[in-house]
Protein backbone atom coordinates (compact mmCIF):
# COMPACT_ATOMS: atom_id res chain seq x y z
CA UNK A 1 0.00 0.00 0.00
CA UNK A 2 1.04 3.74 -0.65
CA UNK A 3 1.78 6.53 1.53
CA UNK A 4 1.85 9.98 -0.76
CA UNK A 5 3.62 12.70 0.94
CA UNK A 6 3.42 16.39 0.57
CA UNK A 7 5.97 18.76 2.02
CA UNK A 8 4.71 22.09 1.90
CA UNK A 9 5.33 25.53 3.11
CA UNK A 10 3.03 28.01 1.90
CA UNK A 11 1.07 25.88 -0.73
CA UNK A 12 -2.40 27.27 -0.71
CA UNK A 13 -3.11 27.09 -4.32
CA UNK A 14 -1.93 23.57 -5.62
CA UNK A 15 -2.51 21.36 -2.66
CA UNK A 16 -6.04 21.19 -2.59
CA UNK A 17 -6.14 19.52 -6.01
CA UNK A 18 -3.53 17.96 -5.07
CA UNK A 19 -3.95 15.91 -2.38
CA UNK A 20 -7.55 15.08 -3.94
CA UNK A 21 -6.03 13.51 -7.22
CA UNK A 22 -3.39 11.99 -5.30
CA UNK A 23 -6.43 10.20 -2.66
CA UNK A 24 -7.96 8.75 -5.81
CA UNK A 25 -4.94 7.12 -7.29
CA UNK A 26 -5.78 3.22 -7.16
CA UNK A 27 -3.77 1.76 -3.93
CA UNK A 28 -2.86 5.13 -2.19
CA UNK A 29 -3.86 4.48 1.06
CA UNK A 30 -3.50 7.93 2.63
CA UNK A 31 -2.20 11.26 1.81
CA UNK A 32 -0.10 12.70 4.25
CA UNK A 33 1.34 16.72 4.13
CA UNK A 34 4.46 17.72 6.43
CA UNK A 35 3.76 21.33 6.66
CA UNK A 36 7.34 23.00 7.33
CA UNK A 37 5.29 26.55 9.14
CA UNK A 38 2.81 27.79 6.34
CA UNK A 39 1.10 30.80 6.92
CA UNK A 40 -1.27 30.98 4.24
CA UNK A 41 -4.16 28.48 4.08
CA UNK A 42 -2.72 25.26 3.11
CA UNK A 43 -3.29 23.45 6.21
CA UNK A 44 -6.92 24.10 6.20
CA UNK A 45 -7.22 23.41 2.25
CA UNK A 46 -5.70 20.36 3.04
CA UNK A 47 -7.76 19.05 5.78
CA UNK A 48 -10.67 19.93 3.30
CA UNK A 49 -9.47 17.92 0.51
CA UNK A 50 -8.73 14.91 2.97
CA UNK A 51 -4.86 14.88 4.11
CA UNK A 52 -3.59 14.12 7.20
CA UNK A 53 -1.27 16.48 8.38
CA UNK A 54 1.25 16.71 10.67
CA UNK A 55 4.10 19.34 11.10
CA UNK A 56 7.91 19.36 10.40
CA UNK A 57 9.98 18.84 13.95
CA UNK A 58 11.88 21.50 13.28
CA UNK A 59 10.67 24.86 11.96
CA UNK A 60 13.61 25.51 9.90
CA UNK A 61 14.15 26.50 6.29
CA UNK A 62 15.31 25.02 4.03
CA UNK A 63 13.63 22.06 5.68
CA UNK A 64 12.72 20.05 3.25
CA UNK A 65 14.62 17.40 3.83
CA UNK A 66 13.52 17.19 7.44
CA UNK A 67 9.79 17.26 6.30
CA UNK A 68 10.31 14.25 4.38
CA UNK A 69 12.18 12.19 6.89
CA UNK A 70 9.16 13.30 9.31
CA UNK A 71 7.01 12.18 6.39
CA UNK A 72 9.03 8.66 6.17
CA UNK A 73 8.19 7.89 10.18
CA UNK A 74 4.66 8.77 9.58
CA UNK A 75 3.50 6.94 6.78
CA UNK A 76 1.91 3.84 7.17
CA UNK A 77 2.03 2.68 3.71
CA UNK A 78 4.98 -0.12 2.54
CA UNK A 79 5.84 2.33 -0.14
CA UNK A 80 6.35 6.07 0.14
CA UNK A 81 5.91 8.50 -2.46
CA UNK A 82 7.47 12.31 -2.39
CA UNK A 83 5.78 14.72 -4.71
CA UNK A 84 6.33 18.31 -4.55
CA UNK A 85 3.29 20.62 -3.45
CA UNK A 86 3.30 23.01 -6.15
CA UNK A 87 2.65 20.76 -9.21
CA UNK A 88 0.28 22.35 -11.40
CA UNK A 89 -0.67 19.29 -13.29
CA UNK A 90 -0.43 16.71 -11.30
CA UNK A 91 -2.47 13.87 -12.04
CA UNK A 92 -2.95 9.77 -11.20
CA UNK A 93 -0.57 8.31 -13.54
CA UNK A 94 2.61 10.23 -12.16
CA UNK A 95 2.15 8.48 -9.03
CA UNK A 96 1.41 5.41 -10.64
CA UNK A 97 4.37 5.14 -13.05
CA UNK A 98 6.34 6.13 -10.10
CA UNK A 99 5.06 3.34 -7.97
CA UNK A 100 4.64 0.48 -10.99
CA UNK A 101 8.83 -0.33 -10.56
CA UNK A 102 8.42 -1.02 -6.98
CA UNK A 103 5.16 -2.90 -6.98
CA UNK A 104 6.82 -5.21 -10.15
CA UNK A 105 9.15 -5.90 -7.53
CA UNK A 106 12.17 -4.28 -10.27
CA UNK A 107 13.15 -1.27 -8.17
CA UNK A 108 13.75 -0.37 -4.52
CA UNK A 109 13.55 3.47 -5.50
CA UNK A 110 12.00 5.17 -8.20
CA UNK A 111 13.19 8.89 -9.05
CA UNK A 112 10.93 10.70 -11.36
CA UNK A 113 12.23 12.39 -14.35
CA UNK A 114 9.70 15.40 -16.14
CA UNK A 115 9.46 17.58 -18.99
CA UNK A 116 12.71 17.85 -21.25
CA UNK A 117 14.05 20.57 -19.60
CA UNK A 118 15.84 20.17 -16.05
CA UNK A 119 16.30 22.65 -13.19
CA UNK A 120 19.38 25.16 -13.52
CA UNK A 121 20.71 23.80 -10.40
CA UNK A 122 20.46 20.18 -11.30
CA UNK A 123 22.53 21.18 -14.89
CA UNK A 124 25.19 23.66 -13.21
CA UNK A 125 25.65 22.43 -9.83
CA UNK A 126 24.59 18.85 -9.68
CA UNK A 127 25.01 16.98 -12.31
CA UNK A 128 29.06 18.55 -13.25
CA UNK A 129 29.53 17.06 -9.11
CA UNK A 130 28.11 13.96 -9.86
CA UNK A 131 30.19 13.66 -13.21
CA UNK A 132 33.19 13.93 -11.20
CA UNK A 133 32.42 11.70 -8.39
CA UNK A 134 29.88 9.66 -9.05
CA UNK A 135 29.82 8.95 -12.66
CA UNK A 136 28.02 5.68 -12.29
CA UNK A 137 25.01 8.60 -11.54
CA UNK A 138 25.21 10.77 -14.74
CA UNK A 139 22.57 8.49 -16.46
CA UNK A 140 20.43 10.47 -14.68
CA UNK A 141 18.27 12.83 -16.23
CA UNK A 142 17.20 14.67 -13.34
CA UNK A 143 18.79 13.75 -9.74
CA UNK A 144 17.35 16.34 -7.82
CA UNK A 145 13.71 15.50 -9.00
CA UNK A 146 11.75 15.99 -5.59
CA UNK A 147 9.24 13.29 -7.53
CA UNK A 148 9.78 10.31 -6.09
CA UNK A 149 8.82 6.64 -4.60
CA UNK A 150 10.27 3.97 -2.72
CA UNK A 151 10.21 1.36 -0.26
CA UNK A 152 9.74 2.72 3.32
CA UNK A 153 12.49 0.30 5.00
CA UNK A 154 14.76 1.30 2.38
CA UNK A 155 14.16 5.36 3.22
CA UNK A 156 14.13 4.15 7.19
CA UNK A 157 17.70 2.87 6.77
CA UNK A 158 19.47 6.34 5.65
CA UNK A 159 19.74 9.92 7.14
CA UNK A 160 17.99 12.29 5.25
CA UNK A 161 19.85 16.07 4.47
CA UNK A 162 17.50 18.38 6.43
CA UNK A 163 17.77 20.77 3.56
CA UNK A 164 17.89 20.92 -0.53
CA UNK A 165 20.53 18.45 -0.13
CA UNK A 166 18.01 15.97 0.65
CA UNK A 167 17.32 14.86 -3.11
CA UNK A 168 20.08 14.07 -4.69
CA UNK A 169 22.10 12.58 -0.91
CA UNK A 170 19.25 9.99 -1.08
CA UNK A 171 20.29 9.23 -4.54
CA UNK A 172 23.96 8.80 -3.69
CA UNK A 173 23.38 7.42 -0.12
CA UNK A 174 20.79 4.80 -1.39
CA UNK A 175 22.97 4.03 -4.46
CA UNK A 176 25.55 3.42 -1.90
CA UNK A 177 23.73 0.33 0.23
CA UNK A 178 23.15 -1.15 -3.29
CA UNK A 179 19.64 -0.15 -3.87
CA UNK A 180 17.63 -1.14 -7.12
CA UNK A 181 17.40 2.49 -8.59
CA UNK A 182 15.44 3.21 -11.63
CA UNK A 183 14.51 6.68 -12.83
CA UNK A 184 11.02 6.71 -14.75
CA UNK A 185 9.78 9.81 -17.14
CA UNK A 186 6.73 11.20 -15.53
CA UNK A 187 5.27 13.30 -18.20
CA UNK A 188 5.70 17.46 -18.57
CA UNK A 189 6.01 18.99 -14.89
CA UNK A 190 4.06 22.50 -14.85
CA UNK A 191 5.24 24.35 -11.78
CA UNK A 192 6.36 27.92 -10.97
CA UNK A 193 10.14 28.37 -10.99
CA UNK A 194 12.72 30.56 -8.46
CA UNK A 195 13.95 33.78 -9.70
CA UNK A 196 17.94 32.87 -10.03
CA UNK A 197 18.81 34.90 -6.99
CA UNK A 198 17.28 32.24 -4.73
CA UNK A 199 18.92 29.55 -5.88
CA UNK A 200 22.39 30.13 -4.80
CA UNK A 201 21.63 28.44 -1.03
CA UNK A 202 19.86 25.95 -3.11
CA UNK A 203 23.01 25.04 -5.25
CA UNK A 204 25.63 25.05 -2.18
CA UNK A 205 23.19 22.67 -0.22
CA UNK A 206 23.04 20.37 -3.60
CA UNK A 207 27.04 20.71 -3.64
CA UNK A 208 27.69 20.37 0.23
CA UNK A 209 25.65 17.15 0.00
CA UNK A 210 27.71 15.75 -2.79
CA UNK A 211 31.22 17.03 -1.17
CA UNK A 212 30.08 15.35 2.08
CA UNK A 213 29.30 12.13 0.07
CA UNK A 214 32.91 12.33 -1.62
CA UNK A 215 34.62 13.16 1.04
CA UNK A 216 33.20 9.75 3.04
CA UNK A 217 33.96 7.89 0.20
CA UNK A 218 37.40 8.91 0.45
CA UNK A 219 37.21 10.94 -3.22
CA UNK A 220 38.13 14.16 -1.55
CA UNK A 221 40.76 14.06 1.39
CA UNK A 222 39.52 15.26 4.54
CA UNK A 223 41.81 18.00 5.49
CA UNK A 224 41.08 19.64 2.29
CA UNK A 225 37.46 19.34 2.92
CA UNK A 226 37.81 20.70 6.54
CA UNK A 227 39.60 23.54 5.72
CA UNK A 228 37.62 24.76 2.14
CA UNK A 229 33.53 23.08 2.98
CA UNK A 230 32.86 24.96 6.46
CA UNK A 231 29.56 23.17 7.11
CA UNK A 232 29.43 19.75 7.79
CA UNK A 233 26.76 18.15 8.74
CA UNK A 234 27.00 16.09 11.72
CA UNK A 235 26.21 12.77 10.07
CA UNK A 236 24.79 11.86 6.94
CA UNK A 237 24.80 7.66 7.72
CA UNK A 238 26.89 4.61 6.94
CA UNK A 239 28.01 3.62 3.26
CA UNK A 240 27.92 0.37 2.54
CA UNK B 1 7.63 2.05 38.51
CA UNK B 2 8.77 0.64 34.91
CA UNK B 3 9.59 3.43 32.38
CA UNK B 4 10.49 2.84 28.75
CA UNK B 5 11.68 6.48 27.12
CA UNK B 6 12.19 6.20 23.52
CA UNK B 7 15.03 8.32 22.74
CA UNK B 8 18.32 9.96 24.05
CA UNK B 9 18.33 13.31 23.37
CA UNK B 10 18.25 16.47 25.13
CA UNK B 11 14.87 16.27 26.75
CA UNK B 12 15.11 12.84 27.37
CA UNK B 13 18.04 13.51 29.39
CA UNK B 14 16.24 15.78 31.59
CA UNK B 15 13.16 13.27 31.81
CA UNK B 16 15.60 10.59 32.86
CA UNK B 17 16.93 12.74 35.54
CA UNK B 18 13.20 13.72 36.85
CA UNK B 19 12.10 9.91 36.88
CA UNK B 20 15.71 8.88 38.34
CA UNK B 21 15.21 11.80 40.80
CA UNK B 22 11.58 11.28 42.23
CA UNK B 23 11.20 7.44 41.65
CA UNK B 24 14.21 5.39 43.52
CA UNK B 25 12.46 2.01 42.96
CA UNK B 26 12.24 2.97 39.35
CA UNK B 27 12.88 0.44 36.76
CA UNK B 28 13.93 1.99 32.96
CA UNK B 29 14.37 0.89 29.72
CA UNK B 30 15.90 3.04 27.56
CA UNK B 31 15.62 2.66 23.70
CA UNK B 32 18.02 4.81 21.03
CA UNK B 33 19.05 4.31 17.65
CA UNK B 34 22.38 4.26 18.51
CA UNK B 35 23.89 1.34 20.51
CA UNK B 36 26.92 4.04 21.86
CA UNK B 37 23.83 6.74 23.04
CA UNK B 38 21.72 4.02 24.77
CA UNK B 39 24.41 2.53 26.88
CA UNK B 40 25.81 5.33 28.16
CA UNK B 41 22.81 6.95 28.71
CA UNK B 42 21.32 3.78 30.41
CA UNK B 43 24.85 3.56 32.40
CA UNK B 44 24.26 7.27 34.06
CA UNK B 45 20.55 6.35 34.87
CA UNK B 46 21.00 2.58 36.18
CA UNK B 47 18.82 1.83 32.93
CA UNK B 48 18.15 -1.19 30.65
CA UNK B 49 19.65 0.26 27.27
CA UNK B 50 18.01 -1.02 23.64
CA UNK B 51 19.29 0.06 20.15
CA UNK B 52 17.98 -0.91 16.97
CA UNK B 53 15.09 0.49 14.51
CA UNK B 54 13.12 2.60 16.66
CA UNK B 55 10.41 1.88 13.65
CA UNK B 56 9.86 -1.76 14.74
CA UNK B 57 7.14 -2.88 17.10
CA UNK B 58 9.59 -5.70 18.04
CA UNK B 59 12.21 -3.51 20.04
CA UNK B 60 9.29 -2.28 22.10
CA UNK B 61 8.27 -5.98 23.08
CA UNK B 62 12.05 -6.50 23.61
CA UNK B 63 11.44 -3.67 26.43
CA UNK B 64 8.25 -5.22 27.67
CA UNK B 65 6.21 -2.80 27.23
CA UNK B 66 3.02 -5.00 28.12
CA UNK B 67 4.35 -4.79 31.67
CA UNK B 68 5.27 -1.00 31.64
CA UNK B 69 3.62 1.44 33.68
CA UNK B 70 4.60 5.05 31.78
CA UNK B 71 6.26 5.06 28.47
CA UNK B 72 7.61 8.14 27.10
CA UNK B 73 8.35 9.18 23.71
CA UNK B 74 11.04 11.64 23.05
CA UNK B 75 13.23 11.53 20.35
CA UNK B 76 13.52 14.61 18.03
CA UNK B 77 11.06 13.67 15.06
CA UNK B 78 8.06 14.31 16.48
CA UNK B 79 5.96 12.06 13.68
CA UNK B 80 7.68 9.15 15.49
CA UNK B 81 6.66 10.32 18.67
CA UNK B 82 3.42 10.19 17.44
CA UNK B 83 3.71 6.91 16.27
CA UNK B 84 5.41 5.60 19.24
CA UNK B 85 2.70 6.79 21.52
CA UNK B 86 -0.26 5.33 19.46
CA UNK B 87 1.43 1.94 19.45
CA UNK B 88 2.23 2.26 23.36
CA UNK B 89 -1.82 3.01 23.84
CA UNK B 90 -3.86 1.40 21.52
CA UNK B 91 -2.09 -1.88 20.49
CA UNK B 92 0.22 -2.75 24.16
CA UNK B 93 -2.14 -0.70 26.89
CA UNK B 94 0.35 0.92 28.56
CA UNK B 95 -1.35 2.95 31.28
CA UNK B 96 1.16 6.06 31.29
CA UNK B 97 2.05 7.62 27.80
CA UNK B 98 3.49 11.04 27.26
CA UNK B 99 4.82 12.24 24.10
CA UNK B 100 7.18 14.85 23.25
CA UNK B 101 6.23 17.74 20.52
CA UNK B 102 9.45 19.69 19.61
CA UNK B 103 6.62 21.69 17.35
CA UNK B 104 4.11 22.64 19.65
CA UNK B 105 1.53 22.30 16.46
CA UNK B 106 1.98 18.95 17.01
CA UNK B 107 0.44 18.82 20.45
CA UNK B 108 -3.18 17.69 19.52
CA UNK B 109 -1.91 15.65 16.68
CA UNK B 110 -0.10 12.95 19.25
CA UNK B 111 -3.13 13.41 21.99
CA UNK B 112 -5.00 12.14 19.52
CA UNK B 113 -2.77 9.62 18.95
CA UNK B 114 -2.58 8.36 21.78
CA UNK B 115 -0.63 10.49 24.59
CA UNK B 116 -2.39 11.09 27.85
CA UNK B 117 -0.09 13.91 28.53
CA UNK B 118 1.65 15.77 26.29
CA UNK B 119 5.25 17.12 26.57
CA UNK B 120 5.39 20.49 24.62
CA UNK B 121 8.31 22.61 25.86
CA UNK B 122 8.39 25.45 23.27
CA UNK B 123 4.59 25.80 23.74
CA UNK B 124 4.77 26.05 27.39
CA UNK B 125 7.23 29.23 26.83
CA UNK B 126 4.90 30.70 24.68
CA UNK B 127 1.82 30.90 26.92
CA UNK B 128 4.27 32.95 29.30
CA UNK B 129 5.44 35.15 26.75
CA UNK B 130 1.59 35.45 25.82
CA UNK B 131 0.91 36.07 29.09
CA UNK B 132 3.83 39.51 28.64
CA UNK B 133 2.38 40.55 25.16
CA UNK B 134 -1.61 40.10 25.36
CA UNK B 135 -3.22 42.79 26.93
CA UNK B 136 -6.70 40.73 27.60
CA UNK B 137 -8.32 37.29 27.19
CA UNK B 138 -7.07 33.57 28.30
CA UNK B 139 -3.93 32.36 28.86
CA UNK B 140 -3.38 28.85 29.15
CA UNK B 141 -0.06 28.14 31.35
CA UNK B 142 -1.26 24.22 32.11
CA UNK B 143 -3.58 22.61 30.09
CA UNK B 144 -5.95 19.72 30.97
CA UNK B 145 -3.91 17.37 28.64
CA UNK B 146 -0.52 18.40 29.61
CA UNK B 147 -0.83 17.91 33.63
CA UNK B 148 -4.78 16.20 34.03
CA UNK B 149 -6.26 19.87 34.90
CA UNK B 150 -6.02 23.72 33.38
CA UNK B 151 -4.63 26.51 34.99
CA UNK B 152 -5.35 29.87 32.84
CA UNK B 153 -4.48 32.83 34.07
CA UNK B 154 -7.58 35.69 32.30
CA UNK B 155 -6.50 39.61 31.80
CA UNK B 156 -9.96 41.48 31.60
CA UNK B 157 -10.52 44.41 29.19
CA UNK B 158 -14.03 45.32 31.39
CA UNK B 159 -15.27 44.93 34.82
CA UNK B 160 -16.90 41.52 35.32
CA UNK B 161 -18.59 39.08 37.89
CA UNK B 162 -16.64 36.36 38.73
CA UNK B 163 -18.39 32.92 37.83
CA UNK B 164 -18.11 30.49 40.86
CA UNK B 165 -18.44 26.78 40.28
CA UNK B 166 -17.56 23.46 41.73
CA UNK B 167 -15.30 22.60 38.98
CA UNK B 168 -13.13 25.57 39.01
CA UNK B 169 -11.16 27.55 41.81
CA UNK B 170 -10.14 31.46 41.35
CA UNK B 171 -7.71 33.67 42.70
CA UNK B 172 -8.12 37.34 42.20
CA UNK B 173 -5.04 39.63 41.83
CA UNK B 174 -5.36 43.13 42.04
CA UNK B 175 -2.16 45.65 41.59
CA UNK B 176 -0.34 42.39 41.86
CA UNK B 177 -1.92 41.17 45.56
CA UNK B 178 -4.10 38.43 46.05
CA UNK B 179 -7.77 40.42 46.59
CA UNK B 180 -11.25 39.44 47.71
CA UNK B 181 -14.17 40.88 45.28
CA UNK B 182 -17.29 39.43 43.19
CA UNK B 183 -16.27 41.33 40.31
CA UNK B 184 -13.24 42.01 38.38
CA UNK B 185 -12.11 45.31 37.41
CA UNK B 186 -10.31 46.41 34.18
CA UNK B 187 -6.41 45.57 35.22
CA UNK B 188 -7.17 42.63 37.20
CA UNK B 189 -5.85 39.16 36.56
CA UNK B 190 -7.79 35.91 37.83
CA UNK B 191 -5.47 33.04 38.38
CA UNK B 192 -8.35 30.02 37.72
CA UNK B 193 -7.53 26.27 37.96
CA UNK B 194 -9.67 23.44 37.54
CA UNK B 195 -11.19 21.16 34.66
CA UNK B 196 -14.03 19.44 32.39
CA UNK B 197 -16.09 21.39 30.52
CA UNK B 198 -16.95 23.45 33.60
CA UNK B 199 -14.55 25.13 33.81
CA UNK B 200 -14.13 26.08 29.91
CA UNK B 201 -17.38 27.03 30.28
CA UNK B 202 -17.11 29.52 33.15
CA UNK B 203 -13.87 30.99 31.84
CA UNK B 204 -15.80 31.69 28.60
CA UNK B 205 -18.44 33.48 30.48
CA UNK B 206 -16.00 35.48 32.42
CA UNK B 207 -14.45 36.85 29.21
CA UNK B 208 -17.72 37.42 27.64
CA UNK B 209 -16.78 35.20 24.34
N1 LIG C 1 7.66 21.14 4.88
C1 LIG C 1 8.44 21.89 4.10
N2 LIG C 1 8.26 21.90 2.78
C2 LIG C 1 9.09 22.65 2.02
C3 LIG C 1 10.11 23.43 2.57
N3 LIG C 1 10.73 24.06 1.57
C4 LIG C 1 10.11 23.69 0.44
N4 LIG C 1 9.12 22.84 0.71
C5 LIG C 1 8.22 22.17 -0.24
O1 LIG C 1 9.01 21.35 -1.07
C6 LIG C 1 8.50 21.33 -2.38
C7 LIG C 1 9.54 21.79 -3.38
O2 LIG C 1 9.88 23.12 -3.09
P1 LIG C 1 10.08 24.24 -4.20
O3 LIG C 1 10.34 25.52 -3.52
O4 LIG C 1 8.98 24.20 -5.18
O5 LIG C 1 11.44 23.75 -4.83
P2 LIG C 1 11.75 23.22 -6.25
O6 LIG C 1 10.55 22.53 -6.82
O7 LIG C 1 12.98 22.43 -6.14
O8 LIG C 1 12.08 24.58 -6.95
P3 LIG C 1 11.28 25.33 -8.11
O9 LIG C 1 11.98 25.01 -9.35
O10 LIG C 1 11.35 26.76 -7.77
O11 LIG C 1 9.86 24.81 -8.02
C8 LIG C 1 7.26 22.21 -2.36
O12 LIG C 1 6.13 21.41 -2.12
C9 LIG C 1 7.51 23.11 -1.17
O13 LIG C 1 6.33 23.61 -0.59
C10 LIG C 1 10.28 23.42 3.99
O14 LIG C 1 11.13 24.08 4.58
N5 LIG C 1 9.42 22.63 4.70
Amino acid sequence: MISVCFPAKNEGKFIERNVKVARRTPNVMEVIVIDGGSTDNTIKKALKAGAHIVYQSDLKYPGKGIAMRDGVYYARGSIVVFLDADIKNLDSSMILSLTKPIVNGEADFVKGAFGRKAGRVTELVAKPLLRMFYPELTSFSQPLSGEIAGLKSIFLSVSFEEDWGVDVGLLIDLYRKGFKIVEIDIGFKDHDMKPLYLLTDMAYDVAKAILTRAMMDGKIDKISYDKYIKAIPEEIGEFK
Amino acid sequence: MRYIVVGGGHISQFILRTIASSDRKAVITIIERSQEKATVTAKQFNAEPLWGDLENPKILEKANISICDLFIASTEIDALNIRLCEAAKRVYGVPFVIGVVNNPLNSEIIKKAGADIVLDPIGLALRILELKVKRYGCISILKEDECGFNFSILKFKDSTSIVKNENIKIILIRNGKPAEDDVVARGDLLLAIGSGKEFNEAVKKMLKE
